[in-house]
């Protein structure tokens, strides 16, 4: 049933970020195209066209960018908001599909469009800067790679970069699946639940950061994370060094506990509310 | 006869006032059931706790033996008292969300009736009228051959001609060995359908009788029954 869920969420999502996506990369290639041919000509260009056909496009991309992480949270909360609480709830709800499969599906359609549209942001300035200098770019990038191959790279690093992304992808998870529990928690209201969700989001953050300054203060998150331990980068010579590459990688992986620590708890809360509390107005 | 739906001492309060209370209540499979009450009697409420959109505060329910869950929501058909269309979708989306969903949805049906209504599958849902949209809702909870198909309100708010269209929909199109709990207060309009008739009154069952019955024995119609229980609240 989780498929079949997010084949139709991930349509919605598509239906509203495509167009965005298209126009962001679309965006990217003209302004690296009005750099390369308008705007950096031999003589230099005039102050009014620079703007015209450089600085301009180059505020309403940043715009662009800007609009899609807000569309991308509205999103968010709306398709979970309205879709199971609002009146599609009477259709979603009542489909043969368990709550758990529609949390997941909203939050792992929500964890894509995040990391599309990061995907997307990241193609945007790799296209901008390949159509502007093709020759440049393409050189500084083999100097990149050549560089990073001359590296000595201690054993663990790889590791380290893979628990990097995974803690990127668990934190976000985690948001998301926060503001879906605390959207559930104003549920709980009878009035003014927009208003409760809000403050219930408010609240969680509070009592996290109580959480966590306990585990301060009874040393346990300084265990948990290396506190007071020599760890750090060094580079030098080409010869990256790292102390305490094991205290790291662990720190990293406590992180990435908490994290799913957190969506285990978000998740359970949000289903516990849509199975035994649910109350569609 | 066998039992498709029973509620065993089902209550719902919200705060001081009790939507339900204590109703008892056993239906069988194959029946035309009327859920009758003025507004506010409970119908809405017993309709979302049948499918799982609302918890009882006590009591319980049980339709084939089930729980309200994921296997209940298989086999019951329901059809809520307001709009539930995604606004992104087309006609046909909702189709194909249907016959991905439930397996008794049959797509012959369904586009018959799409034709029946001159629904094109590829209009925007966010273009139809608010009365296409009914009907159309209408069209995709009777295209699936249900066990038990939940209507909630169906001829509220429409003209006599739409009201008639909307009965000659359902009757000609649920499944036989399925039954159909229609709730509603317009009861002229559906008591020559009916083969049960139940009566709520302020969350409490008064009455759940069948309506050969209740015409034997008051010598009148259930329109008539109606009216004299429910006169000092109508």
């Amino acid at each position: 049933m989780l498929g079949k869920l997010m084949k139709y969420d991930l349509r919605s999502c598509l239906r509203k970020f495509g167009p965005l996506w298209i126009a962001a990369v679309a965006l990217s290639v003209l302004i690296g195209l009005s750099f390369r041919y308008v705007v950096d000509v031999e003589g230099g260009s005039s102050g009014l066209i620079t703007f015209l056909l450089g600085v301009l496009p180059s505020m309403v991309l940043f715009g662009l960018f800007v609009a899609m992480a807000v569309l991308a949270l509205i999103f968010v909360c709306e398709r979970f908001y309205k879709g199971l609480l609002g009146d599609e709830g009477y259709l979603m709800l009542t489909l043969p599909a368990s709550a758990g499969a529609h949390i997941a599906s909203k939050g792992l359609t929500a964890l894509i469009l995040e990391l599309a549209s990061a995907l997307v942001a990241l193609l945007s300035g790799f296209l901008l800067v390949t159509v502007y200098r093709p020759a440049g770019f393409a050189e500084g990038w083999m100097e990149f790679w050549r560089a990073l191959g001359q590296l000595k790279l201690p054993s663990g690093i790889p590791w380290l970069i893979v628990e990097g992304v995974l803690l990127v992808i668990v934190t976000a998870a985690a948001q998301t699946l926060k503001i879906y529990a605390s959207i559930a928690l104003g549920h709980l209201a009878k009035k003014h639940r927009a208003l409760w969700a809000l403050l219930s989001y408010v609240g969680i953050g509070v009592v996290l950061n109580i959480l966590f300054g306990v585990g301060v203060s009874n040393g346990l998150v300084g265990r948990l994370f290396g506190f007071g331990a020599s760890w750090g980068f060094f580079a030098e010579n080409g010869e990256i060094t790292v102390n305490g590459l094991g205290m790291a990688a662990g720190a990293m992986g406590s992180a990435i506990l908490m994290e799913l620590i957190l969506c285990a708890a978000f998740f359970f809360l949000t289903r516990y509310i849509l199975k035994r509390r649910l109350n569609l107005e | 006869m066998n039992e498709l739906v029973r509620c065993t001492n089902l209550s719902r309060s919200f705060g001081e006032v009790r939507a339900l209370d204590n109703v008892n209540l056993s239906l069988p499979g194959g029946r035309i059931v009327g859920l009758l009450g003025p507004n506010g009697s409970g119908k809405t409420t017993l309709i979302k706790i049948l499918n799982g959109l609302l918890q009882p505060t006590a009591g319980e329910v049980r339709i084939a033996g089930n729980a309200p869950g994921v296997e209940t929501k298989k086999i019951v058909s329901y059809l809520p008292d307001r709009g539930y269309f995604p606004e992104w979708m087309r006609v046909g989306d909702m189709i194909e969300l249907f016959a991905d969903f439930y397996a008794d949805f049959d797509r012959v049906k369904a586009a018959e009736m799409c034709r029946v209504l001159g629904l094109d599958e590829k209009l925007p849902i966010k273009t139809l009228s608010k009365g296409t949209r009914e009907k159309m809702q209408l069209m995709l909870v009777m295209s699936r051959a249900a066990k038990l198909y939940l209507l909630d309100e169906p001829i509220a708010g429409v003209d006599p001609a739409a009201r008639e269209f909307i009965m000659r929909t359902i009757l000609t199109n649920y499944s036989e060995d399925g039954t159909v709990l229609i709730s509603t207060h317009l009861i002229l309009d559906v008591e020559q359908v009916l083969d049960e008739a139940v009566f709520l009154r302020q969350g409490e069952l008064v009455l759940h009788e069948s309506v050969d019955s209740i015409r034997e024995r008051t010598g009148g119609s259930v329109d008539q029954l109606f009216r004299d229980m429910f006169r000092a609240q109508l």
